[in-house]
């Protein structure tokens, strides 16, 4: 799921030093998931703001929602009056959802309140961590799972660097993981080592971010 | 909003709600200034809580949970600290100093020590009211 | 709102040891039913015989095996344990099958494992070096075979504290082998140590005993003990003895498995391995961190043998004031989950210290004429008989969707310029 942080207050509320009403608007999903952006954090915010602007902006009128999901114009649709009727709508969603808030309402002034970061999964509660670069051509297969692309500091694709100790990364060995390391050990398991011997060519990046921003179509879904 | 004179007590029930029931039992009421909100454990109080007392106008907030081994439900009193520490950071990210927010052990036999530590608490505050 | 749960008395016993013998044999005098689990493949009479108060009432113990109130089940697996309070079932496996047992309380009672800690002792075992229960098969041995009495006339050199404290259990074995080796062997017995702690039961008697019994005791600083094959030599405060024969108590850990028993029944265990970490409400009376799973004995106390039973009784005693009228109720104040706004992000489930959420089905709801009113939902869902109302999952919720009823909140935690806000009763 897609992950993100809260950024940091100051930064949030020198945008708002000046704005009458502000409408705070949460997402339910991923957001919610990685505890930045649920209602809970809205409700955190309104409050947080509040304080911060008690002496530059105390007149602010903060209006909280909370919609199940903000990449989706339907779920959006509600809240166009309230939009209409604040200045500013702070959103609490991931960028995508920010950004689909501000395509939908163009008149509207929609600042983010989450710096998003990556594709990731949890790995206890209150830690999450990267799995996934999205980089348009799974290679998982070949690497028994393990994805060399958002997991190595490097993208290397044929094995670790030198920088590789104890199984760490030797760019933050407290919490990097070498992929490489990971890699050997689960085709290790799986009985699959010998795929190790196909070298990998260098990765066609016009699959990823590198092509430019991409699009996908179920042709059969469209009429 | 704050800077106010209230100070919030956010304490569990078992510990300080068992003080602050001691204290007003020997006729030795908390004073006029300071707000007792009882929660049923460390482990309910969350941020959310915390600014909320701010924004209601405390210029203090202090947080009583029980000791660690001394939670019924385990990690009450870890939790109380993790949140007072993250509340605190926000706190200071808006422009509120960390030390209005205060997070301490307590056992529910401490009712000597309760007053002497609100008093304490407030020093910063007297100090500046008078400068 | 109070809502009264009938419950059977039936409770789950798992463990081979005396204490969980003693916590069966209670239980059963309580009019309880009971499933006594076994994970060795020991016979159960041994247990219960060897829980009994003292000698005379053991026939009386084993008669109460026929009673068909308690079943047994030995050299058990346990695979998972599934329900809550009032009503756990517990998956075994025996004998390549599979069992399901259900009860409306456990008590763990799996006791510890002896070992022989050569490293702390610097020494290894050998035929004049051995441990206490090695010699008491020896003493148990000559007993029966009527044979001639061994190391009579030798000098016997107990040390009863070498690399640090003994734990209680030992500890008392190797004061009550002191008198026995005096008064069966009548060798000369010197009894070692560097600070003897008296703070077990029994213990002080014990030591008087032992010098009535004619045992020396000598005090040592720091050990020195050659062991050559001219013997033993002890060097102590004043001096150093010369014996035939070195006598050391064995040293205790968690029994194997404790970890993964531990995590099969979402208990805790502690720093040192034994279940669950010192806490001043669960520790001395067992009490677990879920409700309706108790602890009792050397699985979780450093006791001697007649403790470790006392614990026992305490355990059946916890569990008959649980279950004794009947039936259950839930705590005053307990969480409440909104299936609607959960998202099923786990962090409650995973939040609760006294596993008392799940991922539950809601059933959809109809109205009188067999219309849907609320769709079938899955989401988190309190176990209303296991909440202790701690309110960890509320805190921690991403979507505010869990409320404590009957929580008094002040009216400034309601911001005034929302209205959307959960509005606390």
């Amino acid at each position: 799921m897609i992950v993100a942080k809260r950024k940091p207050l100051p930064e949030i509320a020198a945008n708002l030093q000046s704005t009458r009403k502000l409408l705070i608007v949460g997402c339910n999903t991923c957001v919610a998931i990685c505890l930045a952006g649920g209602e809970k954090e809205v409700a955190v915010m309104g409050s947080a703001l509040h304080l911060a602007l008690r002496n530059t902006n105390p007149a602010i009128v903060i209006t909280q929602r909370s919609i199940e999901r903000q990449c989706e114009e339907e779920f959006n649709a509600p809240l166009a009056e309230e939009i209409a009727a604040h200045d500013v709508v702070l959103s609490m969603a991931c960028g995508v959802g920010v950004q689909t808030l501000a395509e939908q309402f163009p008149s509207a002034i929609v600042y983010p309140a989450l710096n998003t970061a990556f594709m990731g999964r949890p790995e206890e509660r209150g830690i999450w961590s990267e799995r996934c670069a999205g980089c348009g051509n799974c290679v998982l297969d070949k690497f028994g799972g393990v994805c060399p692309i958002a997991r190595c500091s490097k993208n290397l694709l044929n094995g670790p660097c030198g920088g590789s100790e104890q199984g760490k990364c030797e760019v933050d060995p407290k919490n990097i993981d070498c992929a490489w390391q990971l890699i050997y050990d689960r085709l290790s398991r799986i009985g699959q080592l010998d795929r190790l011997l196909e070298v990998e060519p260098p990765k066609d990046w016009s699959t990823s971010r590198h092509g430019g921003p991409r699009k996908i179509v179920r042709e059969d879904m469209v009429l | 909003m704050t800077e106010g004179n209230k100070i919030v007590l956010l304490g569990c029930a078992h510990s300080a709600g068992e003080v602050v029931a001691d204290l007003a039992a020997r006729g030795l009421a908390l004073p006029a200034h300071v707000e007792w909100v009882s929660v049923p454990c460390g482990s309910t109080i969350d941020e959310l809580l915390m600014l909320r007392a701010f924004e209601s106008g405390a210029g203090q907030v202090m947080v009583l949970a029980c000791y660690n081994g001394a939670c019924r439900s385990v990690d009450g009193s870890l939790w109380a600290e993790k949140r007072a520490r993250a509340a605190r950071a926000l706190l200071e990210e808006a422009g509120i100093a960390g030390w209005r927010l205060q997070f301490c052990n307590i056992a529910p036999n401490m009712a000597a020590d309760l007053p002497q530590w609100i008093e304490e608490f407030r020093e910063p505050v007297v100090a500046e009211e008078s400068k | 709102m109070s809502q009264r749960v009938p419950v059977e008395k039936k409770v789950m016993v798992l463990g081979d040891t005396p204490e969980a013998g003693r916590v069966a044999h209670d239980l059963l005098g309580l009019g309880y039913l009971v499933h006594w689990v076994s994970f060795e493949d020991t016979p159960i009479r041994t247990s219960f015989a060897n829980s009994a108060r003292d000698n005379q009432s053991r026939e009386a113990e084993l008669a109460k095996l026929a009673d068909a109130r308690l079943a047994f089940y030995g050299d058990c697996n346990l695979v998972a344990l599934e329900g809550d309070v009032g009503q756990f079932t517990a998956r075994l496996r025996r004998d390549g099958e599979m069992l399901s047992l259900d009860a409306a309380a456990l008590v763990v009672a799996t006791g510890n494992e002896r070992y022989y800690p050569a490293e702390r002792y610097k020494l290894s075992l050998s035929s004049n070096v051995l441990t206490v229960s090695q010699i008491q098969r020896q003493l148990d041995a000559v007993r029966g075979a009527g044979a001639a009495l061994p190391h009579r006339h030798e000098r016997i050199l107990v040390m009863l504290d070498l690399g640090g404290e003994t734990a209680r259990e030992t500890a008392t074995e190797t004061l009550r082998l002191a008198i026995r080796l005096r008064e069966e062997w009548r060798g000369e017995v010197y009894a070692f140590y560097q600070n003897l702690k008296v703070d077990t039961p029994g213990y002080e008697r014990l030591t008087r005993e032992m010098r009535e019994k004619g045992v020396v005791f000598c005090r040592y600083a720091e050990p020195q003990i050659t062991v050559d094959e001219k013997g033993i030599a002890v060097a102590y405060v004043e001096g150093t003895v010369r014996g035939e024969l070195l006598v050391l108590p064995e040293a205790v850990r968690p029994r194997e498995g404790t970890a993964e028993l531990a995590a099969l029944l979402r208990v805790r265990v502690g720093e040192d391995g034994y279940f669950q970490d010192i806490n001043i409400h669960h520790y001395r009376p067992g009490l677990s961190v879920r409700k309706g799973i108790y602890f009792a004995g050397r699985c979780h106390l450093d006791v001697a043998g007649d403790e470790a039973l006392s614990d026992a009784a305490l355990a059946a005693a916890n569990i008959d004031a649980l279950l004794g009228e009947g039936f259950l109720e839930p705590e005053a104040v307990i969480a409440h989950v909104d299936s609607y706004k959960c998202i099923r992000c786990l962090t409650c489930i995973r939040t609760c210290p006294h596993a008392a959420v799940e991922l539950a089905d809601y059933q959809a709801v109809t109205d009188g004429d067999g219309l849907p009113v609320r769709s079938a939902v899955t989401a988190a869902r309190v176990v209303d008989l296991a909440c202790r109302g701690c309110g960890a999952c509320l805190a921690n919720c991403p979507v505010r969707a869990i409320e404590l009823v009957g929580q008094q909140l002040p009216a400034w935690m309601l911001a005034k310029d929302n209205p959307q806000e959960i509005s606390q009763p």
